[in-house]
């Protein structure tokens, strides 16, 4: 920063005009598409009936104030208190065991020498995420139900079945097995793109140095992609309060709710049949103070203690 | 490079093939599963008797998937979209990333905190919905596009893979005059292809399974997408093989529509792959020592 | 098809029989109830062929927003065939299968401009209660045609307090969709009696398990219509008990009912799969033969059969009708799904093309077009065999399989034969039907008596009560929650909305006892055709 000071004041200011103007697109873009409707979030606060005004922005004014109402509701309900916990539950457990999966699988696909094996590799793992969780979650019902092969296997070995469907500790892996079955392949994607840029004059003074490729791949390429894990950390610690409602819809029953239920399928269940735009918002604003407040922390920790970060 | 392998390293290599192969597996036959019943008879499909090879062969499924209109006119529609709709995004994209991974651009922490705002807030499903309508857009191409052309995560992702590159290249081109406009096209972009091409094609799956635009935007069946097709093909089959067991639904007003098992796995099938031929396409732009050797080119 | 040519012989004169009584019942009873209805009624059946002075010539491309569908309406064969016939040229336009109440909301508050709606029933309450409708008494006037050949008991449940009529409503045949299906061949092989009570059923499973391992029963529903019969309970939302309305969740029977569930799931009688299973999962236990019986609807038989015959040759279905309970009384709830099918309306602002429109909807309720687009043109699509549409394949299934998105309302003397066709497409599919609506003739069905309801804590809260409650059953089934307690979840039933819900109904039946009575009264639509 100072070093860009010094420099002829003329230059600096050019510089940054050209800069200043290739953002314009961009910021009238983020100002017309997402600032300018934010104001829409006040009917988390307000009783909203969209037939109450001549139209629904004149509705948003004429609807009565109610302050926290639907929070207030939310709260009082054991129920979503609930669903709360198992959000954030659900959502760790994808981020402690399943934010690393990706990086271990770049890491190795990379390792892989035959160039025609890896791409295909690379191209077969990521198949899943085209696959809606409508026919991943049939897909494992048929292989976990009571039924299903696993199931005659462990019986086979004279172990007792494991109703994985309806078993309430079991469910949240099996949430998470399938979730990492279905998007692993293609999360990779970031960090071999990251793997491409690594520097071979890297590789090459590290075998100079008599390293394996164990040891290149330890002190090389993670070091080298280090950045690029900590801001998909960052930007993954934004999605928190996302812990997969689609998935869960398809994969959840009764028998699970204690730890399978999540706030999205909470307020959805609750929201039944009835049209409330306000519970809605109040929901979303809600998970994204929450996310804000990570993303904002997590920056700035990073920030402090690696001196890199988002911003 | 030419160095002896040892013996550690062929161990290694082998246990690594063999881990990916099974890996691979697991997600590859339930593919050839989709694909084997989209091409059964539909009694062996029911019965669950397909396995990873076709019971009852015939293509009458393909036949009566691609002569179905509403799928055809969808299809055309979401390669239009994915098509315009991912060069507008890369543009905007490119031409936001590069200024904010300059360091030394004043006032980038505020900029950047301005974009990633509105990655978490947003006004919610009402306003939007009126700012397209007030632009007249319900019932267009635009409003499948434009929403969606410009993805702050992608923005970012791309803002770090800029960051990444040797500054020292730009500082000589500086040196000779070059301005940031060329410096963009000339050095940055030919430097960051893996990037630009992970990022595009994270913009055209995302277009492609686009689905929510089609919900909020779209009411004329002319532009409906093929994701929101394929989802109520999907929706209105379990709908109603759902109210078959359990008796509530009006069968008269349904009349018995219910999509054969194999016709989904036919559609399923067709709509995901155009999309999955991309990545082995771009696969070429992530060949290691790419981005030095273009420079040095 | 043998039992057709039988049968068929007297369908015309039973169809027409059943229609003159049915309508002249619907006259009768509507005459005692509200002034404004019963004027309109009787006004429009006197006159069904008065004709109107508009001209389909002068009228714009009218605008039609509808339900979702997964075909493109604009391209179907009946919307160019309609055009033609009626003069009106209509562009259809579809809500989206999710949000769909959102997005109308929007579309209509914020002034998009539709000339006609066809909507679910729900959908209709939602912009009725917002009073984004346009009442439609004076047009009805102008088209007699349309009360007069649609079912008099629908229009209650689209008729204000104020006596506006927001819509035109499409009502189904009253007839048995579901039962209890069981795998005929393995019946006879093994030489199981058919059940009639609690007790019987439950020795019925044991042996089914023991001679056979295969699972007795399958399904996934909370509440499995045959059992539930046995406990003395019907399928409906409310009870009436000396003229005190209440939710079925406080009949004793409901207890007893999930208890047994319970001991059944326990005992291994009906498939431990039960809260996991979707649709497509009974399915497949069907069609394998892994299942011997589940709630069965007429219409998945012909894919089971098939899909079994080709391992099991003699493979066959037949139903079994829900069990009997402690008074001796089955329970056979016909139609236990929505009311009304469907409602046309228009909404608001859209004056100016509403006589087009009514003229419209008058049109395609005439018998002639009714049956052009809801069966086809004889000799092309449908031969008729003793008075029964039988269709001509593969044309009829290329052009009329989605005819009846067509429909403006129900024609109440046509529907009963022209939807024939629908069954009449495939032996299978005929046989299953004819055999489960042909036994539970034998008895009397027991109606929803809020079938033809309409208020606002119905609307309100009915999906999210029934999820609740469904939710809790489940759990009881499956031994996660136990029957002790009851009491604690009919408390917070009571308390997401359970007991406005109540007071709701309570006040609707308080006020319009006498359409109470009209839907107790109603007729089974073949009755007269079976020759009961």
């Amino acid at each position: 920063m100072h070093l860009s000071k010094k420099r002829t004041g003329g230059l600096t200011t050019n510089r940054s005009l050209s800069m200043y103007l290739l953002l314009i697109p961009g910021l009238i873009f983020i100002l017309v598409f997402h600032y300018l409707p934010m104001y829409g979030a006040v009917i988390a606060f307000k009783d909203y009936n969209i037939f109450a005004g001549s139209d629904p922005i004149n509705a948003i004014f004429e609807s009565e104030w109610v302050g926290l109402k639907y929070w207030e509701q939310l709260w009082v309900q054991a129920e979503f208190r609930r669903a709360f916990c198992n959000t954030l539950v659900i959502s760790l457990m994808k981020i402690v065991i399943g934010f690393p999966v990706p990086i271990v699988l770049a890491l190795l696909i990379n390792e892989i020498r035959l160039t025609g094996y890896k791409r295909i590799i690379q191209t077969v793992l990521y198949l899943p995420h085209f696959m809606s969780w409508a026919v991943v979650g049939a897909l494992f019902l048929s292989i976990l139900g009571t039924t299903g092969p696993i199931n005659a296997w462990l019986q086979s070995l004279g172990f007792e079945g494991v109703k994985f469907f309806m078993n309430e500790r079991v469910f949240p892996w099996v949430l998470l097995v399938s979730a990492l079955w279905k998007e692993s392949g293609w999360n990779t994607i970031v960090y071999l793109a990251a793997i491409t840029g690594v520097s071979p004059e890297l590789y090459e003074a590290a075998t100079v140095d008599g390293a394996t490729r164990m040891q290149k791949m330890y002190y090389v390429t993670l070091p080298s992609i280090a950045s690029t894990i900590m801001m998909m950390l960052i930007l993954r610690l934004g999605s928190i309060m996302a812990a997969g409602f689609d998935q869960v819809l398809v994969m959840y029953n009764p028998t699970v709710y204690s730890t399978g239920d999540i706030i999205d399928t909470y307020v959805y269940r609750i929201g039944l049949g009835q049209l409330n735009f306000s519970m809605g918002t109040a929901v979303g604003l809600f998970n994204s103070i929450v996310s804000f407040v990570l993303v904002i922390s997590s920056n700035l920790f990073c920030r402090k203690m690696f001196g890199r970060s988002i911003w | 490079m030419k160095q002896k392998i040892s013996y550690q390293e062929r161990v290694f290599q082998t246990v690594n093939a063999l881990v990916f192969l099974a890996l691979g597996l697991t997600t590859l036959l339930p593919f050839v599963n989709l694909l084997a019943k989209s091409f059964s008879s539909e009694s062996a499909v029911l019965a669950g008797r397909v396995g990873l090879w076709p019971e009852g062969f015939q293509l009458g499924t393909y036949q009566y998937v691609l002569t179905e209109p509403q799928f055809r006119q969808s299809f055309v529609n979401s390669i239009l979209v994915t098509l315009c709709g991912t060069a507008l995004a890369m543009v905007l994209t490119c031409m936001v990333a590069y200024p904010l991974s300059r360091g030394w651009l004043r006032g980038r922490r505020l900029l950047i905190l301005l974009f990633v705002f509105v990655m978490l807030f947003n006004g919610g499903m009402v306003p939007t919905y009126l700012l397209i309508n007030g632009m007249h857009m319900l019932n267009t191409y635009w409003a499948l596009i434009l929403p969606s052309a410009f993805s702050v995560y992608n923005m970012i992702l791309l803002k770090n893979f800029f960051e990444e590159l040797p500054e020292s290249v730009e500082e000589s081109a500086r040196l000779d005059g070059a301005g940031n406009m060329t410096i963009l096209l000339k050095i940055i972009l030919p430097m960051s292809l893996p990037a630009i091409a992970t990022i595009g094609l994270f913009y055209a799956v995302g277009y492609w399974n686009n689905y929510m635009g089609g919900v909020l935007y779209i009411t004329d069946p002319q532009y409906k997408p093929l994701q929101q097709y394929l989802y109520e093909l999907v929706t209105e089959s379990q709908r109603i093989q759902e109210g078959m067991i359990t008796g509530d639904y009006n069968m008269d007003r349904d009349s018995m529509n219910a999509t054969p098992d194999a016709i989904r796995a036919a559609t399923i099938m067709l709509s995901s792959v155009p999309i999955m031929l991309v990545y082995p396409f771009l696969q070429k732009y992530f060949v290691k020592g790419l981005v030095i050797g273009s420079v040095k080119g | 098809m043998r039992k057709m040519k039988r049968l068929m012989a007297m369908l015309l004169a039973g169809m027409l029989m059943m229609a003159g009584c049915s309508g002249e019942s619907g006259e009768s009873s509507l005459s005692s109830a509200g002034e404004t209805q019963s004027s309109q009624v009787s006004q429009a059946s006197g006159s069904s062929a008065e004709s109107t002075e508009v001209n389909p010539a002068d009228a714009p491309t009218l605008k039609w927003l509808s339900y979702y569908a997964s075909f493109d309406p604009n391209s179907e064969y009946a919307a160019g065939l309609l055009e033609e016939l009626t003069g009106y040229k209509v562009e259809y336009h579809l809500l989206p299968s999710e949000n769909a109440e959102q997005r109308l909301s929007l579309e209509i508050s914020s002034g998009n401009h539709y000339d006609v709606m066809k909507l679910t029933y729900t959908q209709y309450a939602m912009l009725a209660g917002q009073g984004a409708l346009l009442p439609l008494n004076s047009y009805l006037d102008e088209n007699p045609g349309i009360q007069a050949n649609t079912d008099p008991k629908g229009w209650y449940t689209v008729t204000q307090q104020s006596g506006d009529i927001l819509g035109v409503p499409e009502v189904g045949l009253v007839q048995l969709f579901n039962a209890l299906g069981f795998r005929k061949d393995l019946f006879d092989q093994y030489g199981w009696e058919l059940p009639n009570t609690v007790d019987e059923f439950y020795q019925l499973l044991v042996d089914i398990k023991t001679e056979t391992g295969k699972i007795p029963l399958t399904g996934n529903q909370a509440i499995q219509p045959t059992v539930f019969s046995g406990f003395g309970l019907d399928t409906y939302a409310f009870e009436i008990n000396d003229g005190k309305v209440q939710s079925y969740l406080r009949n004793p029977g409901v207890r007893e009912y999930l208890t047994f569930m319970n001991k059944l799931y326990n005992e291994g009688l009906i498939d431990p799969d039960w809260p996991v299973n979707k649709g497509e999962n009974v399915d497949q236990k069907m069609s394998t033969g892994d299942a011997v019986m589940t709630n069965m609807s007429w219409s998945s038989t012909p894919n089971w059969t098939r899909a079994l015959q080709e391992t099991v040759p003699e493979a066959s279905f037949e139903s079994i009708l829900p069990l009997t309970d402690s008074n001796g009384v089955k329970h056979i709830n016909p139609n236990s799904g929505t009311a009304i099918g469907s409602v046309m309306c228009i909404p608001k602002g859209a004056e100016e093309n509403a006589p087009y429109v009514m003229d419209m909807i008058e049109k395609r309720l005439e018998k002639d077009v009714y049956w052009q687009f809801n069966a086809g043109t004889e000799g092309v699509h449908y031969n008729l065999e003793d008075g029964v549409p039988v269709p001509i394949q593969p044309k009829y299934a290329e052009d009329m399989t989605n005819g009846n998105y067509f429909q403006t309302s129900v024609n109440y003397f046509e529907h009963p034969i022209t939807w024939m066709s629908r069954v009449a497409k495939d032996e299978l599919l005929y046989d299953a039907w004819y055999d489960m609506n042909l036994k539970s003739l034998d008895y009397d069905y027991i109606y929803d008596p809020f079938f033809f309801s309409n208020f606002e804590e119905y609307e309100k809260y009915n999906a999210s009560l029934s999820q609740k409650a469904n939710d809790y059953f489940m759990q009881v089934i499956a031994g996660t929650e136990s029957i002790d307690s009851y009491d604690s979840f009919l408390e917070s039933w009571e308390q997401a909305g359970g007991l406005e819900y109540e007071a709701g109904a309570q006040e609707w039946y308080d006020s319009n006892p006498e359409i109470i009575e009209l839907a107790l009264a109603s007729e089974p639509a073949y009755k007269s055709v079976f020759g009961k």
